[in-house]
């Protein structure tokens, strides 16, 4: 196997190369970092595959597909939310296979970077972010838990922001076995998704249950913020791209 | 103009803006601002309405405002607007009244996108939104469980019902080279007989796909776990999505009318999807001892009939039930508050005979001759409705979508008259007249309404034969369902007189074991939840012991 080809492979991870980026994530602790991390990596596998000329070979889209099965179906248990972030982000990494484009990496790796930074806010409050603590934080950080909920929304797919397009581009680019698996794997996605959710957001608060600074005005403004420019971006990409 | 069009989903949309960012959490500006938006939303959805009856059509940025997409969004603002004044007070003293607000008009925003998308992205997006806004609506309180469980599942099947749609999309797209439904559709009719994926023809493929999304949000059988255990979510929203949501089904193949019109074997199993749910949602609307769950499964079984009325061709008598269904069940939810009270006040129960006779199932001990009352029986109903139908539409028995559609009304017309004989009164004949006077104004009511939204939705006589023709089957098969169809019911009716003879007679016959394992079998709904729990629990564990194997990296 072409050397330049198993890079790329790391960088847009395929099992199991995956289970390097996944470590890498581990290792790295800061939100900033991680958002980097989240950014860079897909872009600098595409950059790696551009700069080779490497004509990717056909199985390697039915690998990508198996791939972000298998990452998706993994989540659907996972408890710490960092860690659900990475597995996204493999499983989309992955599917840039199918349509390996910049933009479309963009699209799909800043909603990550976004939640990243969203998870980095809950950690710094309540010391983790796991499926069950802190619970009830739409109780005990409505802002925060708001902010939250938006940011998996964004980046699972959800419209009209820009993930939504690319799942829906890289749907309309595949044949239709290929949109099969695609869009079982994005069912996986919200399933997992909302069990993160309901394990971080429901329950009542206990009297005695801390109840930390919530995310200030400024802070909402700025999600608030990105989620405008997400938009900006679906928009974009379903008007001029699809 | 056109910009118009843009105007209508854009009001609800901005209305949830503004109460985010202006409305305080608690205060009565949330809902002041909505009603308003919502005011403006309805009275330009009827402007738009009324535009189409003078047969302009406004379209534009992949929107459209058709006579099928003017009359939903009427109905989508006229019952959101219903619904915000409703939760002004309901909702005043929960957690999140203004997160509620917010959330209603995305949702109302959502669904006029949906009603007047004519490109398949904007139609897509707006289907996915349903689901997603829907989730939170139900789990408006953050603190419960339960609610939020049963959200999910909903959730679950709303996006399960999502991928066909997005299928579809695919194959359209790719074989046509388009996103505009008006072209496509255009496209379609030119060149039908493309063949589609593993070789399967295109138009069927699709047309079976937008059924299926079709299914799971109009609640059809084996998708409709979701639909009685969501009472948890507030009231308001119940009634939204009784009224409204669970009705997009009917939408959805109205909307793809012309890609179904090709493909008859698809029109066959969406009339059997329907029959089939029509049956056990009232099997199980019965068999409950819930009220809110017999709610449920009485929408269920409506849906079932809603989708049975495309399968035969009837098109626009869909979209008449669903508004007609929408404005019963909308009526019921957010009356259901009001009937609390007034228990809460008066607990005395009305020992009249209608009460025995329709709650407690106690039969009058007094009846009238049977024998001349199932003869009036079988042959009023027929009567009213042939006559009715035949004075709107000479040719209509001409097709079978109306033969079976007469068969269904006068299932229910003899179903009525049957059940009143029995009622014990002073007056029993002219309680009779009563009761056929009504069913005549109804039948009559019925009728023309549905011709006229014939007329309205599908003006081009061409295109209603060439439904009804696709929608036909071999008439021996028609005749033979038919006959086995009464068969059935005059069995079912004969078997309940004799139950209820013996009860007057102090008989007690053992129940059979066939129908004492039928009856559990009903009292377990089935067992599809516990199917797909279990199937949900098997696929978590798969995915718990792959992260063990592969040590959670």
């Amino acid at each position: 196997m072409n050397p330049k080809l198993i890079l790329a492979a790391c960088l847009l991870p395929l099992f199991p190369f995956s289970l390097i980026f996944n470590a890498v994530f581990a290792w790295i602790r800061p939100p900033l970092a991680r958002a980097a991390l989240l950014l860079g990596w897909p872009l600098s596998g595409l950059w790696v595959l551009a700069a080779s000329g490497i004509t990717p070979p056909d199985w390697i889209v039915p690998w990508a597909l198996a791939t972000a099965l298998l990452y998706a179906l993994r989540a659907l248990t996972l408890r710490d939310a960092g860690q659900w972030l990475a597995y996204l982000s493999v499983s989309l990494g992955a599917l840039l296979w199918v349509q390996p484009e910049p933009a479309l990496a963009w699209a799909m790796s800043a909603p990550l970077a976004l939640l990243a930074l969203v998870l980095g806010a809950i950690v710094k409050r309540y010391g983790a972010a796991f499926a069950g603590y802190p619970d009830a934080l739409a109780a005990r950080s409505p802002r925060l838990a708001g902010v939250f909920a938006l940011a998996v929304l964004a980046a699972i797919g959800t419209p009209p922001l820009s993930s939504f397009f690319v799942w829906l581009s890289w749907a309309l680019t595949a044949t239709p076995g290929a949109a099969v698996v695609l869009l079982v794997v994005w069912l996986l996605w919200s399933w997992a998704a909302i069990r993160l959710l309901q394990g971080l957001l429901v329950g009542e608060a206990l009297p005695e249950a801390a109840r930390p600074v919530d995310l200030g005005r400024a802070g909402v403004w700025l999600a608030a913020l990105a989620l405008v420019a997400l938009l900006a971006g679906g928009l974009w990409i379903a008007g001029g791209r699809i | 103009m056109d910009a118009l069009i843009v105007l209508l989903p854009a009001l609800p949309a901005l209305s949830a803006g503004a109460i985010q960012i202006l409305a305080s959490p608690r205060g009565q500006c949330a809902p002041r601002m909505s009603i308003g938006f919502g005011l403006a939303a309805f009275v330009l959805a009827l402007g738009l309405l009324a535009a189409t009856f003078n047969g302009s059509v406004l379209a534009g940025f992949g929107l459209v405002a058709d006579p099928l997409a003017t009359l939903m969004a009427t109905l989508i603002s006229g019952i959101g607007l219903v619904v915000r004044l409703y939760a002004r007070r309901y909702m005043a003293e929960e957690a999140g009244y203004r997160r509620f607000y917010v959330l209603l008009d995305l949702m109302i925003a959502t669904l006029l996108l949906m009603a007047l998308a004519d490109h398949l992205f904007v139609l897509l997006a707006a289907w996915h939104g349903v689901g997603v806004l829907l989730y939170f609506l139900l789990g408006q309180d953050t603190g419960s469980r339960p609610a939020h469980r049963y959200a999910l599942w909903t959730f679950f099947t709303y996006r399960v019902g999502d991928l066909p749609l997005v299928l579809a999309a695919v194959l359209l797209y790719q074989a046509y080279g388009s996103a505009s439904l008006t072209a496509l559709f255009a496209a379609v009719d030119a060149r039908p007989d493309l063949a589609g994926p593993f070789g399967l023809p295109l138009v069927d493929t699709v047309a079976a796909l937008v059924a299926l999304s079709a299914f799971a949000r109009s609640a059809q059988f084996l998708l409709h776990t979701w639909l009685p255990y969501t009472m948890s979510g507030p009231t308001p929203v119940s009634a939204l999505m009784h009224a409204g949501i669970v009705n997009a089904g009917g939408f959805l193949l109205n909307r793809f009318a012309p890609v179904l019109v090709h493909t008859s074997e698809v029109l066959h199993g969406i009339f059997i999807v329907g029959l089939v749910t029509a049956v056990v949602g009232s099997v199980l609307m019965l068999a409950q001892n819930d009220i809110k769950k017999s709610l449920g499964y009485s929408t269920m079984g409506q849906m079932g009939f809603m989708i049975m009325e495309v399968g035969v061709g009837a098109f626009s008598l869909a979209v008449y039930h669903l508004i007609a269904h929408g404005f019963f069940k909308g009526t019921l939810f957010l009356g259901a508050g009001g009937v609390i009270g007034e228990a809460r006040k008066n607990d005395g129960v009305p020992a009249n005979d209608l009460y025995t006779f329709v709650v407690e199932r106690r039969p009058a001990p007094r009846a009238q001759s049977w024998l001349v009352m199932a003869g009036l029986s079988l042959v009023l109903p027929i009567a009213v409705l042939v006559a009715a139908h035949g004075a709107v539409e000479a040719d209509l028995f001409q097709q079978q979508g109306a033969i079976v559609l007469l068969f269904f009304g006068w299932l229910a017309g003899a179903q009525l008259v049957f059940s009143t004989h029995r009622l014990q009164s002073e007056q029993p004949w002219r309680l009779f007249m009563l009761v056929l006077v009504s069913f005549v104004l109804v039948v009559l009511g019925y009728v023309l309404v549905s011709h006229a939204f014939d007329l309205f939705l599908y003006p081009d006589p061409a295109f209603r034969a060439r439904i009804a023709t696709a929608a036909g089957i071999d008439l021996v098969w028609f005749d033979l369902l038919v006959v086995v169809l009464t068969a059935v019911i005059v069995a079912g009716w004969v078997r309940a007189y004799r139950a209820e003879r013996d009860l007057l007679a102090g008989r007690v016959r053992p129940a059979p074991a066939l129908w004492r394992d039928f009856y559990a079998l009903v009292s377990r709904e089935f067992y599809v939840a516990d199917l797909y729990a279990g199937a949900a629990r098997a696929l978590l564990a798969l995915s718990g012991r792959l992260n063990l194997w592969m040590r959670w990296l």
